[in-house]
């Protein structure tokens, strides 16, 4: 019974406490008002009042998370090095809600609030406000983002739609890398580390100064790794996955409020015959125009390619060259109005396999696609420091479905310094991609001698775009400095979502080919939400706890089943792809003699359309600094179980690997 | 099953947290009106505040009159900040202001301020040359601590907090008087 109990009881408390701020009386009217201090009478203050004063940067006006109108999460560099990631979608586990799947050595299905699949479409990746997503599936190829892990500075999570500052894409969520501004990588890294499938892995990154404001640092980074045991053969291949990158970047500082930033990088990624390739070069201007307002100018250029080593032309064939400009401003319209608003226009083009006997073919093989954006963003102040609204919206006309409006309206309220609730509308869009357009696929080969036809998949180029209409509301709590919570509510209402469709047969009777139409053929519903609690729970002990939970359901106008009796559109859909329960605890833990220790706990739900069934794994890292540059670690990877599986296959063949246990060491020096 | 007894488990977890959460706090009190005020008059105002809670060896100052000599590296308007607090004293001391550009060999900083305009290399350069003297080190980039410096502040939500690590402090001769330690967040070696 007393078992029972205790969580019980820890239940009502919470429950409790989650109505408090409504009991709690909030600030009045007449308080609003600030007092703005001299300098004379601030040097009589105590440390204490001091401690109290609101500051205020001259030029900037910060919007921190815990007052943001959106369900954001902010991974910092720090966690991901204390966490002993070694890779870029391993380190997005660390936010709350984010599906990271494994499928093979080199493959993850990664998405927000459902529909994963590794060409999973209802995300916006960025890298340093540089695309990263492939318009070609809407999806990203994230063996091919293996970016030094020690340059970022932070990863910025929101989950739902954000549409309206982000653009095309922002359905389900953003995931925002930033790597360092180039004055914070000063000094020399040199990394080495090894281990069970961690094979081997080395980076160098040296920063130096380039006259009185402008600085520039280097990297290169080399790894190869395992890959993975298919789940249904226990033959171990001796396929590496060996990738090698680098990059720079340069911040100059043109005068107080003007800078320019220059970056590029260039890489390859290989598993066996199959090469990802590709290079960027991006500029930004950034200018303080006023007090309150900013101007900034990008400027980039992107190539990427996909091609079999030994066999250029053959399948997943894929040139791609992106250019995009973007101008926004933020200026202030009085006192109550906060503005951004910003333009932009992407020409991205590919050529694509040109060999009609294999598959898949697009057509035609080669296209450009332009792409312009128009934005407004407006905060408006309905009372001082307490309650805002914002409004926005998007226009952006691509080539396949013309012009397509993507509105926001948030509330935020913020009650108390330590409460903030929001509530939010949005209107998000997925445009068809490229292959969803013009695809020809084949999916079954012909055999005449027993009369099976040729099934073939078929792109669909009046293919309406994928809408969704999403309620969202939340709650952040701060009792204190040291403890947080965030939760996140949400319902999402989807229509036209992309699945397939049989079409009419041909070539006589028997037939000798049966098409596949891709076609709008389903509505969904996803609701559920997302909680995280940080807490610094001694000065040597930082706790952080996130539990999400979703319930997703498609309901298709279409069945379609295949040959092992499951049914396409359920796969393609990706509805039931995501685990209903996720749970995170990690806590990172300073000893004394310099050392430093990280336990990470984590659970999945099963993902009921794939068959794998839910696990419990968890990573621990320790890591020892003899001296203050020199630092030496031990990571163990999914240690409580040999092996185990994270996802399935999908209709492309690619085939599900098992994630084993592993283990791996690595020497850092700092010089 | 399994969720269940992870759910379990983190509620066991959380319940402390809970307790937390329902003592009244300033959640119910009425709250006064906002001071604000420019980041770096706070920050002038703090470093002002620390040299009266913090004692240098004797052997640091020549005389009874000579002053307590802040160094500001940093091109930022927090040195014309604290020269207009000049005339004030410190411990009976008072507070000379020397900002970077007219910084000689000879000048012996007991309090030395690293703007965020000062780059990691020059603060690495100057806080190696600090060594153990007695100068009490105020920074504000992200590892300032961990480069070897003593106070760092930090921002939590609007608001101005620091950050100290003792241990450096006592190794430079420098005692900080237990109330500003209480209000600090504590960082560094264990004691």
């Amino acid at each position: 019974m007393t078992v029972i109990r205790k969580p019980l009881l820890s239940c009502l408390t919470v429950a409790v406490a989650a109505l408090l701020p409504f009991i709690a009386p909030h600030r009045t009217a007449h308080a609003e008002a600030y007092i703005d201090t001299s300098l004379t009478a601030l040097a009589d203050f105590s440390l204490e009042d001091l401690m109290q004063v609101e500051v205020y940067s001259a030029s900037k006006q910060v919007e921190t998370v815990f007052t943001a109108a959106s369900a954001i999460y902010v991974i910092t560099g720090e966690d991901i090095h204390k966490s002993g990631v070694t890779s870029l979608p391993e380190a997005l586990r660390l936010a709350p809600g984010v599906q990271v799947s494994k499928i093979d050595g080199n493959k993850w299905a990664i998405s927000i609030r459902g529909f994963a699949g590794r060409f999973a479409n209802k995300l916006l990746v960025l890298q340093d406000g540089r695309t990263i997503y492939n318009p070609l599936f809407s999806g990203v190829y994230w063996n091919a983002q293996e970016i030094m892990l020690e340059d970022i500075e932070q990863i910025e999570v929101i989950r739902g739609p954000a549409a309206t500052l982000w653009g095309v894409n922002a359905v389900n969520g953003v995931i925002n890398i930033i790597t360092k501004h180039a004055k914070d990588t000063q000094g020399g890294v040199i990394t080495a580390s090894g281990g069970t499938s961690e094979r081997g892995a080395s980076g160098v990154r040296y920063g130096g100064k380039i006259g009185d404001a402008g600085y520039l640092r280097v990297y290169g980074k080399y790894f190869y790794r395992d890959v993975q045991v298919p789940v249904d053969s226990p033959a171990v291949t001796d396929a590496l996955w060996n990738d090698w990158r680098g990059g720079f970047r340069s911040d100059w500082a043109l005068s107080s409020k003007n800078s320019i930033t220059f970056q590029g990088d260039l890489y390859e990624s290989r598993v066996a015959n199959a090469l990802y390739g590709g290079g960027n070069l991006l500029g930004r201007w950034n200018s303080t125009l006023s007090e309150t307002s900013t101007l900034s100018l990008q400027l980039y250029y992107d190539r990427t390619s996909v091609k079999q080593k030994d066999h250029p032309e053959l399948r997943d064939y894929e040139i791609r060259d992106t250019a995009d400009v973007e101008l926004q401003q933020t200026f202030a319209l009085g006192n109550r109005q906060h503005l951004v608003w910003g333009t932009g226009f992407r020409l991205t083009s590919d050529q694509m396999n040109r060999d009609a006997a294999v598959s898949p073919t697009y057509i035609p093989t080669s296209r450009t696609d332009s792409l312009f954006t128009l934005f407004l963003h407006d905060k408006i102040t309905l009372l001082p420091e307490t309650l805002h609204l914002i409004v926005g919206s998007r226009a952006e006309h691509n080539d396949m479905t013309g012009w397509e409006i993507q509105p926001t309206a948030r509330l935020l309220w913020t009650p108390h310094e330590k409460h903030t609730l929001w509530s939010a509308v949005s209107r998000a869009v997925r445009t068809p991609s490229r292959a969803e357009t013009t695809i020809s696929a084949r999916v079954t080969d012909p055999d005449p001698a027993i009369g099976q036809p040729e099934v073939r998949l078929v792109g669909n180029s009046t293919l309406p775009s994928e809408k969704m209409i999403a309620y969202e509301a939340g709650y952040r709590y701060q009792p204190m400095p040291a403890l947080s919570f965030d939760l996140a509510l949400f319902y999402n209402d989807y229509s036209s979502l992309v699945g397939v469709v049989q079409g009419n047969p041909s070539g006589g009777s028997p037939p000798t080919l049966v098409p596949i139409n891709v076609a709008s053929t389903a509505t969904a519903v996803g609701k559920g939400g997302e909680l995280s609690v940080n807490w610094k729970a001694l000065t040597w002990m930082d706790l952080a706890l996130a539990y999400s939970y979703l319930d997703i359901s498609v309901s298709s106008s279409s069945t379609l089943m295949s040959s092992d009796g499951s049914d396409f559109n359920r796969i393609v859909l990706s509805g039931d792809t995501s685990p209903r329960h996720q749970m995170s605890f990690i806590s990172f833990l300073t000893l004394p003699h310099n050392m430093k220790c990280t336990f990470w706990l984590r659970y999945v739900d099963t993902l009921p359309a794939l068959g794998v069934p839910d696990y419990v794994t968890l990573d621990t890292r320790i890591a020892w600094k003899p001296v203050p540059n020199l630092e030496f670690s031990l990571v163990g990877q999914n240690l409580l179980a040999p092996k185990h599986q994270e996802f399935g296959a999908d209709m492309f063949g690619n085939s599900a690997g098992q994630t084993e246990r592993s283990m791996y060491g690595k020497v850092a020096w700092l010089f | 099953m399994v969720v269940l007894n992870i759910l379990m488990l983190i509620l066991l977890a959380i319940s402390p947290i809970a307790a937390v959460m329902i003592v009244p706090g300033s959640a119910a009190a009425a709250s006064p009106p906002v001071t604000r005020a420019a980041s770096y008059e706070v920050k002038a105002a703090f470093i002002y505040n620390f040299t009266k809670f913090v004692t240098w060896p004797s052997t640091s100052f020549v005389n009874a009159a000579d002053p307590i000599k802040v160094c500001i590296m940093d091109n930022s308007a927090l040195s014309e900040a604290l020269e207009a607090l000049a005339g004030k004293t410190s411990k009976g001391r008072h507070i000379k202001t020397l900002s970077y550009q007219n910084i000689t060999e000879g000048d012996r900083c007991h309090l030395i301020f690293f703007g965020e305009s000062v780059d990691t290399p020059l603060t690495k350069k100057i806080l190696l040359a600090v060594g153990k003297s007695p100068v009490l080190t105020v920074g504000d980039s992200a590892a300032f601590v961990q480069q070897g410096g003593i106070i760092r502040f930090i921002t939590s939500g609007n608001k101005l907090a620091f950050e100290i690590n003792p241990a450096t402090a006592r190794r430079s001769g420098l005692e900080i008087s237990s109330k500003m330690l209480s209000l600090a967040k504590i960082v560094g070696e264990l004691p």
